[in-house]
Protein backbone atom coordinates (compact mmCIF):
# COMPACT_ATOMS: atom_id res chain seq x y z
CA UNK A 1 0.00 0.00 0.00
CA UNK A 2 1.40 3.72 -1.28
CA UNK A 3 1.78 6.38 1.69
CA UNK A 4 -0.87 8.91 -0.18
CA UNK A 5 -3.40 5.24 -0.06
CA UNK A 6 -3.10 4.67 3.81
CA UNK A 7 -3.28 8.64 4.62
CA UNK A 8 -6.77 8.48 2.35
CA UNK A 9 -7.72 5.56 4.46
CA UNK A 10 -6.79 7.03 7.67
CA UNK A 11 -8.97 9.77 6.87
CA UNK A 12 -11.48 8.69 5.57
CA UNK A 13 -12.48 5.59 7.29
CA UNK A 14 -14.27 6.99 10.28
CA UNK A 15 -16.61 9.26 7.82
CA UNK A 16 -17.38 6.51 5.81
CA UNK A 17 -18.52 4.00 8.64
CA UNK A 18 -20.40 6.77 10.09
CA UNK A 19 -22.19 7.14 6.90
CA UNK A 20 -22.54 3.76 6.75
CA UNK A 21 -24.20 3.16 9.96
CA UNK A 22 -26.26 5.83 9.66
CA UNK A 23 -27.52 4.04 6.41
CA UNK A 24 -28.01 0.98 7.32
CA UNK A 25 -29.79 2.35 10.42
CA UNK A 26 -32.32 3.76 8.59
CA UNK A 27 -32.54 0.96 5.75
CA UNK A 28 -33.34 -1.64 8.38
CA UNK A 29 -35.92 -0.21 10.02
CA UNK A 30 -33.21 0.20 13.45
CA UNK A 31 -34.89 3.81 13.43
CA UNK A 32 -37.75 5.63 12.02
CA UNK A 33 -37.33 6.71 8.54
CA UNK A 34 -39.60 9.56 9.07
CA UNK A 35 -36.70 10.99 11.63
CA UNK A 36 -33.55 9.60 10.06
CA UNK A 37 -33.56 8.85 6.12
CA UNK A 38 -31.30 6.58 4.77
CA UNK A 39 -28.40 8.27 3.31
CA UNK A 40 -29.44 7.75 -0.02
CA UNK A 41 -32.65 9.30 -0.13
CA UNK A 42 -31.33 12.19 1.59
CA UNK A 43 -28.58 12.24 -1.37
CA UNK A 44 -31.27 12.02 -4.14
CA UNK A 45 -33.09 15.02 -2.33
CA UNK A 46 -29.80 16.82 -2.76
CA UNK A 47 -29.00 16.00 -6.61
CA UNK A 48 -33.28 17.14 -7.33
CA UNK A 49 -32.29 20.47 -5.62
CA UNK A 50 -28.58 20.65 -7.56
CA UNK A 51 -30.22 19.92 -10.87
CA UNK A 52 -33.39 22.59 -10.39
CA UNK A 53 -30.40 25.26 -9.00
CA UNK A 54 -31.89 25.21 -5.81
CA UNK A 55 -29.78 24.60 -3.91
CA UNK A 56 -26.60 26.84 -5.52
CA UNK A 57 -29.30 29.75 -4.93
CA UNK A 58 -29.50 28.91 -1.34
CA UNK A 59 -25.61 28.32 -1.06
CA UNK A 60 -24.51 31.46 -2.83
CA UNK A 61 -26.99 33.50 -0.41
CA UNK A 62 -25.98 32.04 2.78
CA UNK A 63 -22.18 32.30 1.45
CA UNK A 64 -23.21 36.06 0.73
CA UNK A 65 -23.86 36.46 4.69
CA UNK A 66 -21.75 34.48 6.59
CA UNK A 67 -18.56 35.94 4.10
CA UNK A 68 -20.09 39.45 4.96
CA UNK A 69 -20.65 38.73 9.01
CA UNK A 70 -17.58 37.30 9.34
CA UNK A 71 -15.13 39.53 7.74
CA UNK A 72 -16.02 42.21 9.09
CA UNK A 73 -15.97 40.30 12.66
CA UNK A 74 -12.50 39.71 11.95
CA UNK A 75 -11.51 43.30 10.91
CA UNK A 76 -12.42 44.71 13.95
CA UNK A 77 -11.75 41.29 16.65
CA UNK A 78 -8.20 41.25 15.39
CA UNK A 79 -6.93 44.85 15.38
CA UNK A 80 -8.96 45.39 18.36
CA UNK A 81 -6.83 42.09 20.11
CA UNK A 82 -3.75 43.15 19.60
CA UNK A 83 -4.36 46.29 21.14
CA UNK A 84 -6.08 44.60 23.93
CA UNK A 85 -3.43 42.13 23.89
CA UNK A 86 -0.61 44.88 23.96
CA UNK A 87 -2.75 47.80 25.86
CA UNK A 88 -2.82 45.82 29.41
CA UNK A 89 -5.08 48.50 30.79
CA UNK A 90 -7.22 48.51 28.24
CA UNK A 91 -7.83 45.10 28.17
CA UNK A 92 -9.10 45.38 32.17
CA UNK A 93 -11.41 48.20 31.28
CA UNK A 94 -12.67 46.48 28.06
CA UNK A 95 -12.88 42.91 29.21
CA UNK A 96 -16.02 42.85 31.71
CA UNK A 97 -17.86 43.93 29.06
CA UNK A 98 -17.23 41.98 26.58
CA UNK A 99 -17.33 39.08 28.76
CA UNK A 100 -20.87 39.76 29.13
CA UNK A 101 -21.72 40.28 24.92
CA UNK A 102 -19.27 37.11 24.76
CA UNK A 103 -21.66 35.41 27.33
CA UNK A 104 -25.39 36.66 25.39
CA UNK A 105 -27.14 34.22 23.43
CA UNK A 106 -27.77 35.52 20.26
CA UNK A 107 -31.13 33.84 19.95
CA UNK A 108 -31.95 35.83 22.96
CA UNK A 109 -30.86 39.01 21.50
CA UNK A 110 -33.31 38.80 18.46
CA UNK A 111 -35.66 41.36 19.28
CA UNK A 112 -32.37 43.80 19.85
CA UNK A 113 -31.40 42.76 16.12
CA UNK A 114 -35.06 43.65 14.61
CA UNK A 115 -34.98 46.77 16.32
CA UNK A 116 -31.14 47.88 15.06
CA UNK A 117 -31.02 46.16 11.87
CA UNK A 118 -34.73 45.28 10.49
CA UNK A 119 -35.43 41.84 8.96
CA UNK A 120 -33.44 42.79 6.21
CA UNK A 121 -30.01 41.26 5.43
CA UNK A 122 -28.54 43.92 7.52
CA UNK A 123 -29.48 41.52 10.21
CA UNK A 124 -28.59 38.11 9.36
CA UNK A 125 -25.02 39.40 8.66
CA UNK A 126 -24.92 41.20 12.07
CA UNK A 127 -25.88 38.04 14.03
CA UNK A 128 -23.01 36.22 12.03
CA UNK A 129 -20.64 39.14 13.13
CA UNK A 130 -21.92 38.74 16.99
CA UNK A 131 -20.91 35.35 16.73
CA UNK A 132 -17.28 35.34 14.89
CA UNK A 133 -16.43 38.07 17.03
CA UNK A 134 -15.76 36.57 20.34
CA UNK A 135 -13.15 33.56 19.24
CA UNK A 136 -11.08 35.45 17.06
CA UNK A 137 -10.73 38.17 19.69
CA UNK A 138 -10.40 36.34 22.72
CA UNK A 139 -7.60 33.80 20.63
CA UNK A 140 -5.98 37.40 19.38
CA UNK A 141 -5.99 38.76 22.84
CA UNK A 142 -3.54 35.68 23.96
CA UNK A 143 -1.73 35.62 21.30
CA UNK A 144 -0.26 38.69 21.95
CA UNK A 145 -0.20 38.29 25.46
CA UNK A 146 1.42 35.21 24.92
CA UNK A 147 4.05 35.84 23.16
CA UNK A 148 7.83 35.26 25.01
CA UNK A 149 8.89 38.53 26.66
CA UNK A 150 12.64 37.47 26.06
CA UNK A 151 11.93 38.00 22.14
CA UNK A 152 9.87 41.48 22.83
CA UNK A 153 13.41 42.74 25.56
CA UNK A 154 15.86 41.62 22.67
CA UNK A 155 13.85 42.97 19.93
CA UNK A 156 14.12 46.01 22.17
CA UNK A 157 17.65 46.16 23.36
CA UNK A 158 18.31 46.53 19.44
CA UNK A 159 16.62 49.70 19.39
CA UNK A 160 13.83 48.19 17.57
CA UNK A 161 10.64 50.68 16.91
CA UNK A 162 7.01 50.04 18.16
CA UNK A 163 5.67 49.41 14.25
CA UNK A 164 8.76 47.41 13.36
CA UNK A 165 8.42 45.31 16.46
CA UNK A 166 4.81 44.38 15.91
CA UNK A 167 5.54 43.40 12.23
CA UNK A 168 8.76 41.60 13.08
CA UNK A 169 8.48 40.10 16.26
CA UNK A 170 4.60 40.23 17.96
CA UNK A 171 2.89 39.58 14.74
CA UNK A 172 4.33 36.37 13.60
CA UNK A 173 4.86 35.29 17.20
CA UNK A 174 0.95 35.90 17.58
CA UNK A 175 0.03 34.59 14.12
CA UNK A 176 -0.99 30.53 15.07
CA UNK A 177 -3.20 31.79 17.55
CA UNK A 178 -4.94 34.10 16.04
CA UNK A 179 -5.31 32.16 12.57
CA UNK A 180 -6.91 29.42 15.11
CA UNK A 181 -9.44 31.91 16.55
CA UNK A 182 -10.30 33.38 12.85
CA UNK A 183 -10.63 29.36 12.22
CA UNK A 184 -12.64 29.21 15.29
CA UNK A 185 -15.18 32.10 14.11
CA UNK A 186 -15.26 30.65 10.73
CA UNK A 187 -16.84 27.55 12.41
CA UNK A 188 -19.10 30.06 14.46
CA UNK A 189 -20.24 31.45 11.15
CA UNK A 190 -21.43 28.59 9.50
CA UNK A 191 -23.20 27.02 12.60
CA UNK A 192 -25.21 30.15 13.49
CA UNK A 193 -26.23 30.80 9.56
CA UNK A 194 -29.66 28.82 10.80
CA UNK A 195 -29.96 31.20 13.96
CA UNK A 196 -29.31 33.85 11.14
CA UNK A 197 -31.76 32.77 8.47
CA UNK A 198 -34.56 32.66 11.06
CA UNK A 199 -34.59 36.47 10.88
CA UNK A 200 -36.91 37.65 7.43
CA UNK A 201 -35.37 35.33 5.39
CA UNK A 202 -36.56 33.54 2.25
CA UNK A 203 -33.89 31.91 0.91
CA UNK A 204 -30.39 30.53 2.34
CA UNK A 205 -29.62 26.94 3.76
CA UNK A 206 -30.69 27.81 7.03
CA UNK A 207 -34.01 29.07 5.70
CA UNK A 208 -34.17 25.80 3.60
CA UNK A 209 -33.35 23.71 6.54
CA UNK A 210 -36.56 25.11 8.73
CA UNK A 211 -38.54 25.00 5.62
CA UNK A 212 -38.08 21.87 5.00
CA UNK A 213 -38.57 20.94 8.56
CA UNK A 214 -42.19 22.69 8.70
CA UNK A 215 -42.87 20.86 5.47
CA UNK A 216 -41.66 17.12 7.05
CA UNK A 217 -39.47 16.74 3.85
CA UNK A 218 -37.17 15.36 6.04
CA UNK A 219 -34.60 14.13 3.31
CA UNK A 220 -34.41 17.66 2.37
CA UNK A 221 -33.72 18.48 5.60
CA UNK A 222 -30.77 16.26 5.87
CA UNK A 223 -29.74 17.49 2.39
CA UNK A 224 -29.73 21.23 3.65
CA UNK A 225 -27.59 20.38 7.17
CA UNK A 226 -24.81 17.89 5.26
CA UNK A 227 -24.49 21.05 2.80
CA UNK A 228 -23.58 23.19 5.90
CA UNK A 229 -21.27 20.49 7.22
CA UNK A 230 -19.43 20.00 4.23
CA UNK A 231 -19.45 24.01 3.57
CA UNK A 232 -18.10 24.54 7.04
CA UNK A 233 -15.02 21.66 6.45
CA UNK A 234 -14.32 23.17 3.23
CA UNK A 235 -14.08 26.75 4.65
CA UNK A 236 -11.93 25.52 7.30
CA UNK A 237 -9.68 23.35 4.85
CA UNK A 238 -8.91 26.50 3.22
CA UNK A 239 -8.28 28.65 6.31
CA UNK A 240 -5.61 25.32 6.97
CA UNK A 241 -3.54 25.88 3.30
CA UNK A 242 -4.11 30.12 4.36
CA UNK A 243 -2.58 29.46 7.65
CA UNK A 244 0.49 27.13 6.28
CA UNK A 245 1.14 29.54 3.56
CA UNK A 246 1.17 33.37 5.90
CA UNK A 247 2.98 31.17 8.97
CA UNK A 248 5.63 29.37 6.53
CA UNK A 249 8.22 30.79 9.34
CA UNK A 250 7.00 27.86 11.26
CA UNK A 251 8.58 25.38 9.52
CA UNK A 252 11.66 26.91 9.83
CA UNK A 253 11.60 26.78 13.51
CA UNK A 254 13.59 24.15 15.59
CA UNK B 1 -3.84 -10.46 5.73
CA UNK B 2 -3.98 -7.03 6.83
CA UNK B 3 -4.03 -6.77 10.66
CA UNK B 4 -6.76 -4.89 12.22
CA UNK B 5 -5.58 -2.20 14.29
CA UNK B 6 -6.83 -1.37 17.81
CA UNK B 7 -8.46 1.34 16.35
CA UNK B 8 -10.25 0.37 13.63
CA UNK B 9 -11.47 -2.53 15.75
CA UNK B 10 -12.95 0.11 18.39
CA UNK B 11 -14.75 1.68 15.47
CA UNK B 12 -16.20 -1.29 14.33
CA UNK B 13 -17.81 -2.24 18.14
CA UNK B 14 -19.37 0.84 18.04
CA UNK B 15 -20.91 0.17 15.00
CA UNK B 16 -22.14 -3.10 16.07
CA UNK B 17 -23.19 -1.56 20.01
CA UNK B 18 -25.05 1.28 18.77
CA UNK B 19 -28.77 -0.58 17.48
CA UNK B 20 -29.11 -1.59 20.57
CA UNK B 21 -29.02 1.63 22.54
CA UNK B 22 -31.65 2.94 20.21
CA UNK B 23 -34.82 0.98 20.50
CA UNK B 24 -35.01 2.18 24.36
CA UNK B 25 -38.12 4.51 23.47
CA UNK B 26 -40.80 1.90 23.78
CA UNK B 27 -39.98 0.53 27.21
CA UNK B 28 -42.35 3.26 29.55
CA UNK B 29 -45.62 2.96 27.32
CA UNK B 30 -45.16 -0.96 27.80
CA UNK B 31 -45.02 -0.89 31.26
CA UNK B 32 -47.63 1.22 32.22
CA UNK B 33 -49.68 -1.39 30.95
CA UNK B 34 -49.59 -3.42 34.32
CA UNK B 35 -50.37 -0.54 36.32
CA UNK B 36 -53.66 0.83 37.52
CA UNK B 37 -53.13 4.23 36.12
CA UNK B 38 -51.69 4.62 32.83
CA UNK B 39 -48.64 7.00 32.66
CA UNK B 40 -49.31 9.03 29.27
CA UNK B 41 -46.27 11.62 28.33
CA UNK B 42 -47.35 14.98 26.75
CA UNK B 43 -45.60 18.11 26.06
CA UNK B 44 -45.63 21.22 28.02
CA UNK B 45 -47.42 23.92 26.47
CA UNK B 46 -45.13 26.68 24.43
CA UNK B 47 -47.45 29.77 25.07
CA UNK B 48 -48.32 30.46 29.29
CA UNK B 49 -50.94 32.56 28.34
CA UNK B 50 -53.22 30.31 26.20
CA UNK B 51 -55.16 27.83 27.73
CA UNK B 52 -53.49 24.08 27.24
CA UNK B 53 -56.22 21.67 28.08
CA UNK B 54 -54.11 18.88 29.92
CA UNK B 55 -52.94 21.27 32.48
CA UNK B 56 -56.70 22.16 32.97
CA UNK B 57 -57.36 18.47 33.21
CA UNK B 58 -54.60 18.00 35.61
CA UNK B 59 -56.11 21.26 37.39
CA UNK B 60 -59.45 19.63 37.42
CA UNK B 61 -58.55 15.99 38.84
CA UNK B 62 -60.04 14.62 35.41
CA UNK B 63 -56.58 12.76 34.28
CA UNK B 64 -57.15 11.22 37.76
CA UNK B 65 -60.56 10.46 37.32
CA UNK B 66 -60.20 8.86 33.77
CA UNK B 67 -57.13 6.53 35.72
CA UNK B 68 -54.50 8.79 33.74
CA UNK B 69 -51.52 10.09 35.36
CA UNK B 70 -49.71 12.54 32.85
CA UNK B 71 -46.35 13.26 32.54
CA UNK B 72 -45.36 16.32 31.29
CA UNK B 73 -41.94 15.95 29.23
CA UNK B 74 -41.40 19.72 28.84
CA UNK B 75 -42.10 22.23 26.35
CA UNK B 76 -41.54 21.11 22.62
CA UNK B 77 -42.11 23.44 19.34
CA UNK B 78 -44.89 22.68 17.86
CA UNK B 79 -43.16 21.91 14.86
CA UNK B 80 -41.14 19.23 16.71
CA UNK B 81 -44.58 17.49 18.04
CA UNK B 82 -44.72 14.53 15.13
CA UNK B 83 -40.95 14.58 15.69
CA UNK B 84 -41.10 13.52 19.37
CA UNK B 85 -44.37 11.63 19.16
CA UNK B 86 -42.86 9.30 16.31
CA UNK B 87 -39.24 9.01 18.22
CA UNK B 88 -41.30 7.84 21.05
CA UNK B 89 -40.26 10.30 23.52
CA UNK B 90 -43.74 11.79 23.81
CA UNK B 91 -46.86 9.23 24.22
CA UNK B 92 -49.52 12.61 22.48
CA UNK B 93 -48.61 15.64 20.43
CA UNK B 94 -51.23 18.22 18.99
CA UNK B 95 -50.58 20.71 16.59
CA UNK B 96 -52.80 22.36 13.75
CA UNK B 97 -54.19 19.56 11.45
CA UNK B 98 -52.48 20.48 8.83
CA UNK B 99 -48.89 19.71 9.79
CA UNK B 100 -50.04 16.51 11.10
CA UNK B 101 -51.17 15.10 7.82
CA UNK B 102 -48.20 17.02 6.18
CA UNK B 103 -46.73 14.27 8.76
CA UNK B 104 -48.17 11.62 7.91
CA UNK B 105 -47.90 12.43 4.03
CA UNK B 106 -43.72 12.67 5.15
CA UNK B 107 -44.23 8.92 6.68
CA UNK B 108 -44.69 9.72 10.52
CA UNK B 109 -46.79 6.79 12.00
CA UNK B 110 -49.47 8.59 13.69
CA UNK B 111 -53.01 9.15 14.33
CA UNK B 112 -54.98 11.91 15.54
CA UNK B 113 -57.51 10.88 18.46
CA UNK B 114 -59.20 14.01 20.00
CA UNK B 115 -59.62 17.38 18.67
CA UNK B 116 -59.12 20.56 20.86
CA UNK B 117 -59.68 24.09 19.74
CA UNK B 118 -62.54 24.81 17.29
CA UNK B 119 -62.87 28.27 15.42
CA UNK B 120 -65.36 30.23 16.54
CA UNK B 121 -66.45 34.17 15.41
CA UNK B 122 -65.36 34.90 19.14
CA UNK B 123 -62.14 32.71 19.57
CA UNK B 124 -60.35 32.47 15.94
CA UNK B 125 -57.47 30.16 15.70
CA UNK B 126 -55.59 32.44 14.08
CA UNK B 127 -55.17 36.78 13.90
CA UNK B 128 -53.68 38.68 11.54
CA UNK B 129 -53.08 42.42 12.50
CA UNK B 130 -51.87 45.34 11.11
CA UNK B 131 -51.16 49.11 13.05
CA UNK B 132 -54.36 50.99 13.37
CA UNK B 133 -53.11 53.72 11.17
CA UNK B 134 -52.43 51.23 8.47
CA UNK B 135 -53.54 51.99 5.11
CA UNK B 136 -54.21 48.26 4.76
CA UNK B 137 -57.88 48.10 5.46
CA UNK B 138 -59.82 45.61 2.24
CA UNK B 139 -58.21 41.98 0.80
CA UNK B 140 -56.78 43.64 -1.51
CA UNK B 141 -54.70 46.30 0.14
CA UNK B 142 -52.26 43.21 1.04
CA UNK B 143 -51.27 42.86 -2.50
CA UNK B 144 -47.19 43.29 -2.17
CA UNK B 145 -47.18 43.81 1.17
CA UNK B 146 -45.05 42.18 4.27
CA UNK B 147 -46.75 39.63 5.93
CA UNK B 148 -44.30 38.06 9.18
CA UNK B 149 -45.41 34.68 10.20
CA UNK B 150 -42.98 32.70 12.72
CA UNK B 151 -43.30 30.07 10.49
CA UNK B 152 -43.58 28.67 7.06
CA UNK B 153 -46.51 26.36 5.66
CA UNK B 154 -49.93 25.47 6.82
CA UNK B 155 -52.38 27.97 8.38
CA UNK B 156 -49.60 30.53 8.25
CA UNK B 157 -49.45 30.04 4.69
CA UNK B 158 -52.77 29.44 3.50
CA UNK B 159 -55.17 31.36 5.80
CA UNK B 160 -53.85 34.94 4.16
CA UNK B 161 -53.77 32.87 0.75
CA UNK B 162 -57.45 31.58 1.16
CA UNK B 163 -58.62 35.30 2.11
CA UNK B 164 -57.24 36.83 -0.66
CA UNK B 165 -58.43 34.17 -3.10
CA UNK B 166 -62.28 33.79 -1.42
CA UNK B 167 -62.73 38.07 -1.49
CA UNK B 168 -60.12 39.37 -4.22
CA UNK B 169 -60.82 36.64 -6.63
CA UNK B 170 -57.34 36.48 -7.56
CA UNK B 171 -56.89 32.74 -8.54
CA UNK B 172 -53.56 31.96 -7.09
CA UNK B 173 -52.84 33.61 -4.51
CA UNK B 174 -48.71 33.12 -3.80
CA UNK B 175 -46.98 35.47 -4.60
CA UNK B 176 -48.85 38.45 -4.56
CA UNK B 177 -47.76 39.31 -1.09
CA UNK B 178 -44.25 38.73 0.92
CA UNK B 179 -43.97 36.27 3.60
CA UNK B 180 -41.35 37.25 6.27
CA UNK B 181 -40.04 34.66 9.12
CA UNK B 182 -40.21 36.41 12.08
CA UNK B 183 -39.05 34.59 15.22
CA UNK B 184 -41.42 33.33 17.65
CA UNK B 185 -42.18 36.45 20.23
CA UNK B 186 -40.68 39.31 17.92
CA UNK B 187 -43.88 39.60 16.15
CA UNK B 188 -44.89 42.46 17.74
CA UNK B 189 -41.35 44.21 17.73
CA UNK B 190 -41.44 43.52 13.88
CA UNK B 191 -44.60 45.03 13.17
CA UNK B 192 -44.13 48.37 15.33
CA UNK B 193 -40.71 48.71 14.36
CA UNK B 194 -42.70 48.55 10.32
CA UNK B 195 -40.55 45.36 9.38
CA UNK B 196 -43.74 44.17 8.59
CA UNK B 197 -47.27 45.46 7.73
CA UNK B 198 -49.09 42.49 8.39
CA UNK B 199 -48.48 40.22 11.29
CA UNK B 200 -49.90 36.62 12.25
CA UNK B 201 -51.14 35.16 15.43
CA UNK B 202 -52.43 32.17 16.59
CA UNK B 203 -55.42 33.37 19.14
CA UNK B 204 -56.04 36.09 20.13
CA UNK B 205 -52.67 38.06 21.96
CA UNK B 206 -54.17 40.05 24.55
CA UNK B 207 -51.23 41.86 25.54
CA UNK B 208 -50.40 43.32 22.06
CA UNK B 209 -54.36 44.78 22.14
CA UNK B 210 -53.99 46.31 25.17
CA UNK B 211 -50.63 48.51 24.19
CA UNK B 212 -53.09 49.40 21.68
CA UNK B 213 -52.25 51.18 18.21
CA UNK B 214 -53.17 47.71 16.79
CA UNK B 215 -56.12 46.21 14.83
CA UNK B 216 -57.39 42.79 13.37
CA UNK B 217 -57.26 42.46 9.50
CA UNK B 218 -58.92 39.46 9.43
CA UNK B 219 -59.10 36.01 11.08
CA UNK B 220 -59.43 32.59 10.03
CA UNK B 221 -63.48 32.66 11.01
CA UNK B 222 -63.72 35.13 8.11
CA UNK B 223 -61.84 33.06 5.61
CA UNK B 224 -63.36 29.46 6.59
CA UNK B 225 -65.93 29.34 9.52
CA UNK B 226 -65.38 26.57 12.06
CA UNK B 227 -63.36 24.51 10.14
CA UNK B 228 -60.28 26.66 9.90
CA UNK B 229 -59.03 26.00 13.37
CA UNK B 230 -58.62 22.00 14.34
CA UNK B 231 -55.61 20.87 16.42
CA UNK B 232 -56.62 17.27 17.36
CA UNK B 233 -54.37 15.41 19.41
CA UNK B 234 -52.32 12.40 18.18
CA UNK B 235 -50.75 9.28 19.20
CA UNK B 236 -48.21 6.99 17.54
CA UNK B 237 -50.59 4.57 15.76
CA UNK B 238 -48.39 1.48 17.09
CA UNK B 239 -48.62 3.22 20.89
CA UNK B 240 -52.86 3.28 19.79
CA UNK B 241 -52.60 -0.23 19.14
CA UNK B 242 -50.62 -1.64 22.35
CA UNK B 243 -52.80 0.53 25.17
CA UNK B 244 -56.25 1.51 23.44
CA UNK B 245 -57.35 1.45 27.15
CA UNK B 246 -54.72 4.21 27.64
CA UNK B 247 -55.85 6.30 24.68
CA UNK B 248 -59.70 5.77 25.81
CA UNK B 249 -58.80 7.28 29.18
CA UNK B 250 -56.60 10.00 27.70
CA UNK B 251 -59.82 10.96 25.42
CA UNK B 252 -62.15 10.85 27.76
CA UNK B 253 -60.37 13.27 29.95
CA UNK B 254 -60.03 15.40 26.97
CA UNK B 255 -64.02 16.11 26.13
CA UNK B 256 -64.51 16.41 29.88
CA UNK B 257 -62.10 19.17 29.85
CA UNK B 258 -63.21 20.37 26.70
CA UNK B 259 -66.88 20.53 27.43
CA UNK B 260 -66.36 21.92 30.78
CA UNK B 261 -63.41 24.78 29.52
CA UNK B 262 -66.71 25.74 27.29
CA UNK B 263 -69.36 25.84 29.42
CA UNK B 264 -67.17 28.01 32.26
CA UNK B 265 -65.11 30.12 30.70
CA UNK B 266 -64.82 32.65 33.30
CA UNK B 267 -63.68 29.32 35.89
CA UNK B 268 -61.10 28.37 33.56
CA UNK B 269 -59.46 31.46 33.44
CA UNK B 270 -59.14 31.68 37.26
CA UNK B 271 -57.88 27.78 37.86
CA UNK B 272 -55.86 27.94 34.67
CA UNK B 273 -54.21 31.55 35.97
CA UNK B 274 -53.29 29.94 39.06
CA UNK B 275 -51.68 26.82 37.90
CA UNK B 276 -49.40 29.63 35.90
CA UNK B 277 -48.92 31.89 38.10
CA UNK B 278 -50.71 34.50 35.90
CA UNK B 279 -53.01 37.34 36.40
CA UNK B 280 -56.52 35.69 35.30
CA UNK B 281 -57.10 38.66 31.96
CA UNK B 282 -53.78 37.63 30.82
CA UNK B 283 -55.25 34.15 29.83
CA UNK B 284 -56.09 33.63 26.09
CA UNK B 285 -59.57 31.51 25.98
CA UNK B 286 -60.21 28.90 23.00
CA UNK B 287 -63.38 27.43 22.20
CA UNK B 288 -63.03 23.27 22.17
CA UNK B 289 -64.74 21.56 19.90
CA UNK B 290 -67.72 19.76 21.44
CA UNK B 291 -67.44 16.42 23.23
CA UNK B 292 -63.86 16.11 21.20
CA UNK B 293 -65.19 15.11 18.27
CA UNK B 294 -63.25 15.38 15.12
CA UNK B 295 -64.88 16.70 11.47
CA UNK B 296 -64.12 14.94 8.78
CA UNK B 297 -64.91 18.08 6.85
CA UNK B 298 -62.36 20.22 8.60
CA UNK B 299 -59.51 17.44 8.33
CA UNK B 300 -61.06 17.16 4.17
CA UNK B 301 -60.45 20.60 3.66
CA UNK B 302 -56.93 20.80 4.91
CA UNK B 303 -56.25 18.18 3.47
CA UNK B 304 -57.49 19.72 0.20
CA UNK B 305 -55.52 22.51 1.29
CA UNK B 306 -51.89 21.34 1.58
CA UNK B 307 -52.62 19.40 -2.23
CA UNK B 308 -53.51 22.10 -3.53
CA UNK B 309 -50.68 24.63 -2.28
CA UNK B 310 -48.29 21.34 -2.85
CA UNK B 311 -47.28 20.53 0.50
CA UNK B 312 -48.15 16.98 -0.14
CA UNK B 313 -48.21 15.54 -3.46
CA UNK B 314 -51.44 12.67 -3.07
CA UNK B 315 -54.02 12.54 -0.99
CA UNK B 316 -53.99 10.28 1.71
CA UNK B 317 -57.47 7.94 3.19
CA UNK B 318 -59.02 10.19 5.59
CA UNK B 319 -58.67 7.13 8.31
CA UNK B 320 -55.30 7.02 7.88
CA UNK B 321 -55.45 10.52 9.66
CA UNK B 322 -58.24 10.15 12.62
CA UNK B 323 -60.52 8.42 14.35
CA UNK B 324 -63.16 9.04 16.71
CA UNK B 325 -63.08 5.43 17.66
CA UNK B 326 -61.98 6.14 21.41
CA UNK B 327 -64.44 8.73 22.05
CA UNK B 328 -67.39 7.84 23.45
CA UNK B 329 -69.57 10.79 22.31
CA UNK B 330 -68.50 9.47 18.99
CA UNK B 331 -70.23 6.48 19.55
CA UNK B 332 -73.09 5.41 17.23
CA UNK B 333 -71.71 7.48 14.74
Amino acid sequence: MTAKLKSLYTKSIAVVLFFVLWDSLARFGLVDTFLLPTVTSMAEAAWEMMKTGELFIHIALSLKRTGLGFLVAICVSVPLGILMGWFQKLEEYLDPLLQIFRNTSVLALFPVFILVFGLGEVSKSAIVFWGCMWPSLLNTISGVKGVDPLLIKSARSMGISVPILFQKVILPAALPEIMTGIRLSAGVAVIILVAAEMLGATRGLGYFIFYAQQKYAIPDMYAGIVTISILGVLINFLLVKLENHIAAWKRYQV
Amino acid sequence: MKKISGFNFLLVIIAMTLPLVTDTAGLAAKSAEERELYEIRIPDTYDPTGVYTPYLADELGYFKEAGIKPIFTGVIPPGQHVAAVTAGTNDVGGMHINRTIVGIAGGAKIKCVVAQSETTADFPHMEFIVLEKSGIKEPQDLFGKKVGVTSVGGCHEFTPYEWLRKYTGVNDPRGKFEFVLVPTGNEETALRTGEVDVVGFHGHPIDIFERGGVRVLFDDYVVWGSVGGATPFFCREDFIKRNPEAVRRFVAAMTKTGNWLNNHQEEAKLVYAKRMGLNPNQITLMYEAPDGIIEPESVQMWMDLTLKYGEIKKAIPLDQVYTNEFNEYAKGN
